[in-house]
């Protein structure tokens, strides 16, 4: 028996996400042949750590709560089949962040996890059960790692007491959900699609007329020279944005000898953002009133701030029925720098220019350069990152 | 028949022994020096007069033969009752260790005799075989041999033991055994190792929480070898190609050294290799670097695989340095030496 595409549901941090067109789950061993002289291939062993991947295409019915996941945050999900089979992952990562909108189509969102805690079938895509949270509420989920044979076989819990700490599957606060996990799984889908996030949930699908683009120019320039100097012209007819991490993993002679867990608990002792986080736009527009930047001003740095070379871009993503409230998705970058400009034009098509830009954002746990706020050098704020014992006063970017 | 032979036939051979070696190499040389001489006086020039010169040995032939390997329980054994390493004696390198050198070894098709061990090495990390490495000394010459293989070690294991009356995998299973082809080396990522001052173990101290990236051990020994002038004369010599061997061997010097990389160095170091005062309520008077080799698979009932061998290392540090570049952490490294003789 095999499932059609539209039974079964995507959960990132117990929500179901809406609008999925494809998602697909997965992870890579990596092994390495061994050979000895005089016998020759002996076997493979383990070269590498295993680490796995999910990717999600949808389309954005309205405020995406995936675009709220920091970039430190801890993430888990999964798939569940329309009988409750299940895929899920623990300790992922948002990777990667994309977003195109073309005319005439509805937006559409792919996102990349990164999952360095285990993907599996016996692994509930429920979210872990943290201790240290001491805020479930009544008919939150949570799960619980259980193995058999080296397999997962996680169980899933309700909260029937809220504000507990207890350990689920020691206190009464908690009840199991089923003791089989396939039914378990199955039973938690149709209570997370009965939720009022989902049930009562008006759709809201931005239009090309509920986007709007700003190009801001810089601290320096106000918007002249760019895209947005005059507006009503220079339609734009499509973009992609994309935010991505690159995440580096660090793996330790393992301790789960000295703790007494097993080998299969072996993970990532530690993963970092390499920062910068780099994002890109890449912008269609319709040209009818604007100067393209001359090649040549690109080399002389004092051109870079003059709203042309580097600038700061947003997009806003209104609900097409009330465009006068807050929008619903915004996506920006601050100090973008042009990457490229390219008109094109041909006979019974509009010119079309195609501009790029790529902004890099640094940790906003350490200090801005002087030279970029041009402030004095006194501390703003007394903040430990040190993680340590001994404080640090560093001046932190609010 | 091809007349080179491949890697797959080249056994490598010590004393009676298999080397599970994945790389190997044996360089031989000799000692030959110009022999100049001033050999009479030139009433032409009014000058000395020199020989034709020429190339004589100054010692007997001497080569090196150095191997990468796989540790493997056929070579090393931990007795789970009392945790005693059992190192083969081609590999064994201790304070008590015979300075008697293997008669004989073979390389492919080539024989070569009289093998000390100077160095055994190896290095553990994560997500990689343990790879170690030893270096031997060699006097004599090679002599070309016929070749040999040996078949791929197979069999059938119950609850870890081989059992030799199952002879097929298909029986093995029946049994309840796993039928195991080739060899179970160590891993990178079933072994640890631990670091401890004064019984206190850093990676559990609280205030110190070290974590093992990778470690480096090495256990060299140095020889001394004397020869005797009067033995070396023997007619043999004319007969027997690199007949020129030690009369005595020795061994003269045995230290141990690891090389720590991890999250920390030893803060407050001073010129004894040690952490001077204290360091959070921590006295670090001498280092104690554990390492616990582990086979790669299990064939046991129990949840851990075989223990090869245990490695240890108690001293002092000898140098230590951070390094950080981009897109990396700051990594801390070590080196405890410890002598042994």
């Amino acid at each position: 028996m095999s499932f059609s595409s539209y039974e079964q549901v995507l959960i990132v941090q117990n929500n179901l996400v809406s609008g999925v067109a494809s998602a697909d789950i997965g992870y890579q061993t990596q092994t390495e042949p061994l050979y000895v002289a005089g016998m020759g291939y002996m076997d493979n062993f383990i070269s590498g750590p295993t680490e796995g991947q999910m990717n999600v295409n949808r389309y954005m019915l309205g405020k995406d709560f995936i675009k709220d996941i920091t970039d430190d945050e801890t993430v888990s999900g999964g798939i569940i089949l329309d009988n409750g089979q299940s895929v899920g992952f623990t300790r992922g990562r948002l990777l990667n962040y994309s977003v195109s909108c073309n005319v005439g189509q509805i937006p559409e969102i792919r996102n990349t996890f990164k999952v360095y805690g285990n993907l599996g079938g016996g692994v509930s895509p429920i979210a872990r059960w943290n201790p240290n949270k001491t805020d479930y509420d009544l008919g939150d989920f949570v799960s619980m790692s259980v193995k058999s044979d080296g397999f997962a076989q996680d169980l899933i819990y309700k909260c029937v007491e809220a504000r507990i700490v207890e350990e689920p599957g020691s206190s009464t606060a908690w009840e199991l959900v089923h003791a089989d996990s396939v039914q378990a799984a199955r039973m938690v889908k149709d209570s997370l699609a009965q939720a009022n996030q989902i049930k009562d949930r008006e759709y809201v699908i931005p239009t090309q007329g509920s986007i709007k683009i700003n190009f801001k120019g810089t601290k320096t320039q106000n918007a002249t020279y760019t895209l947005s100097e005059f507006p009503g012209f220079n339609a734009i007819l499509g973009f992609n944005y994309s935010r991505g991490l690159d995440l580096d993993s660090l793996y330790a002679l393992r301790d789960e000898q000295l703790k007494g867990t097993p080998l299969t608990d072996y993970e990532a002792i530690d993963i970092q953002i390499i920062y910068p986080i780099k994002s890109t736009f890449d912008f269609t527009v319709a040209l009818d009133n604007y100067r393209l930047s001359d090649m040549r001003a690109f080399l002389d740095y004092a051109n870079w701030d003059k709203g042309r070379v580097e600038q700061d871009i947003e997009i806003q993503m209104f609900d097409p029925q009330d465009m006068d409230s807050d929008p619903i998705m915004t996506y920006s970058v601050q100090r973008a720098k042009l990457l490229s400009e390219n008109i094109t034009s041909q006979t019974g098509e509009e010119t079309v220019l195609n501009v790029s830009f790529e902004g890099y954002e640094r940790d906003k746990l350490m200090n801005e350069p002087w030279f970029l706020n041009h402030s004095n050098l006194e501390p703003s704020n007394d903040q430990d990152i040190s993680e340590g014992t001994e404080a640090k006063i560093e001046r932190v970017e609010t | 028949m091809s007349a080179f032979t491949s890697f797959r036939n080249c056994l490598i051979e010590l004393g009676a022994t298999q080397i599970f070696a994945t790389s190997a190499n044996l360089s031989i040389e000799t000692s030959l020096q110009r022999d100049v001489r001033i050999e009479s006086y030139s009433e032409d020039t009014a000058g000395a007069l020199i020989n034709e010169p020429r190339l004589v040995p100054t010692a007997g032939v001497k080569g090196t033969l150095n191997f990468d390997f796989v540790i493997a329980s056929e070579h090393f054994d931990v007795d789970p009752v009392d945790g005693k390493n059992s190192i083969h004696k081609i590999f064994q390198l201790n304070k008590g260790m015979s300075p008697e050198l293997e008669k004989v070894g073979r390389i492919g098709n080539y024989r070569f005799f009289n093998a000390g061990i100077k160095s055994l090495s190896f290095e553990m990390r994560p997500f990689s075989l343990i790879k170690a490495r030893a270096e031997y000394e060699i006097f004599g010459s090679v002599v070309e041999v016929q070749t040999k293989s040996l078949p791929v070690q197979s069999g059938c294991y119950v609850n870890g033991a081989l059992d030799d009356s199952h002879q097929s995998e298909t029986a093995c299973n029946a049994a309840g055994g796993v039928w195991r082809y080739g060899i179970n080396p160590a891993e990178g990522l079933k072994s640890f190792g631990t670091v401890t001052a004064n019984g206190i173990n850093l990676a559990t101290q609280e205030n110190y929480d070290i974590q093992l990236i990778s470690a480096n051990y090495s256990i060299v020994a140095k020889r001394k070898y004397n020869y005797s002038i009067r033995a070396n004369e023997h007619p043999i010599n004319q007969f027997v190609p690199g007949a020129i061997m030690p009369y005595r061997v020795s061994l003269s010097e045995v230290e141990v050294n690891c090389n720590i990389s991890s999250n920390k160095i030893i803060p407050n170091m001073n010129e004894s290799g040690y952490l001077q005062n204290s360091f959070e309520s921590l006295n670090l008077r001498e280092l104690e670097i554990q390492l616990s080799l582990f086979e790669a698979r299990n064939f046991s009932t129990g949840s851990e695989s075989g223990n090869l061998a245990n490695f240890s290392c108690i001293g002092n540090v000898t140098s230590q340095n951070l390094e950080v570049s981009d897109g990396s952490y700051l990594v801390g490294s070590f080196n405890v030496m410890q002598v042994l003789k």
